[in-house]
């Protein structure tokens, strides 16, 4: 038996200990996923905790056919999904690529001389003006370390797409980023 | 924008090997990777656990509470039915009968009533504390 079995079958037969850990266990993947996607403050942790009692709900549900982390991240990914849809934010698919990566890389205004700090959080800016889709893929990949499989599975697209997202998102990212450094911080 | 190869290569190279990649497109490459790999600033609280655990179990309590209502209402019921069976009790409307009379009685009662609570709003509920 797995740790992953032991833990779902402790929390199945009503071990509020065994949630415990399993929330102790998972909540940076889930706080990584819902503090990527949701940009409104007041509703991350709520979000985060209606995330751990849905995983409560459902967990006797759960066959294994994945790791635990992968099926907590989807129900996260949905969650975070379906709250945005409810707040009348567009979540639909990718736009057309070129107008869409003209209008991410025209949207910025390069200033002069910007220090380590500001580039770090133009960055985090750029990232958050990305579609959902490329923020879930990037913060499953970058912050929790999993493979494309498994955020194939999260996220419900095609390992091909996964991997297509991830690298257009960095290079749309390093675009915009490029606008604003002065030649003399690479040369 | 088209993936390039010369993207990828970069992506890739930054990727395993961590490194600095010369020219801009390598400086700005290693910014966003240095950027996506750090740790969020939005963080939850040390007793979120404990947070979610209370929820769980105050959801608990309350469909436990729901229920024992549930039956509260239905032991109530059952047993009116038996009293009414058993004392062939007859529902009567004697004491409204009186009512019926006096009109005005009634709708004096409802607007006094409905005064009171007027002045209970404007005048006492502003100045109470609580």
């Amino acid at each position: 038996m797995t740790d992953d079995q032991a833990l779902v079958a402790r929390v199945t037969s009503g071990d509020m200990q065994a949630f415990r850990l399993l929330i102790k266990q998972h909540e940076r993947l889930v706080s990584h996923m819902v503090g990527r996607l949701i940009d409104n403050a007041e509703d991350r942790e709520e979000l985060c905790q209606d995330v751990f009692l849905k995983v409560h709900g459902k967990i006797s549900e759960f066959n294994f056919q994945s790791r635990l982390s992968t099926w907590i991240a989807t129900i996260a990914y949905r969650h975070a999904v379906n709250h945005l849809r409810k707040r009348k934010i567009k979540v639909s698919d990718i736009p057309d690529e070129e107008s869409f990566t003209a209008h991410f890389i025209a949207a910025g205004n390069p200033e002069d001389n910007l220090v380590d700090e500001d580039m770090d959080e133009l960055v985090m800016k750029f990232i958050s003006f990305l579609p959902i889709q490329y923020k879930a893929v990037l913060t499953l990949y970058h912050l929790d370390g999993m493979s494309y499989p498994e955020i194939g599975i999260a996220t419900g697209m095609p390992e091909g797409t996964v991997k297509n997202y991830l690298f257009r998102a960095r290079a749309l990212v390093k675009e915009n980023l490029k606008k604003y450094l002065g030649k003399e911080e690479w040369l | 924008m088209a993936m390039t190869m010369k993207d990828e290569e970069l992506q890739n190279k930054i990727e395993k090997e961590g490194s600095f990649v010369e020219g801009i497109d390598g400086y700005a490459y290693k910014k966003v990777f240095d950027v996506l790999n750090q740790e969020p600033s939005f963080q939850l609280p040390i007793n979120f656990a404990d947070k979610v655990v209370q929820k769980i179990q105050a959801k608990r309590e309350s469909s436990t509470d729901f229920l024992w209502f549930g039956v509260g209402i239905s032991l109530f019921s059952i047993a009116t039915i038996f009293t009414i069976l058993l004392t062939n009790f007859k529902i009567s409307f004697g004491a409204l009968k009186f009512v019926s009379g006096y009109p005005g009685l009634f709708i004096f009662g409802a607007g006094f009533v409905l005064l009171l609570h007027w002045l209970d709003k404007k005048l006492v509920r502003p100045k109470a504390s609580f």
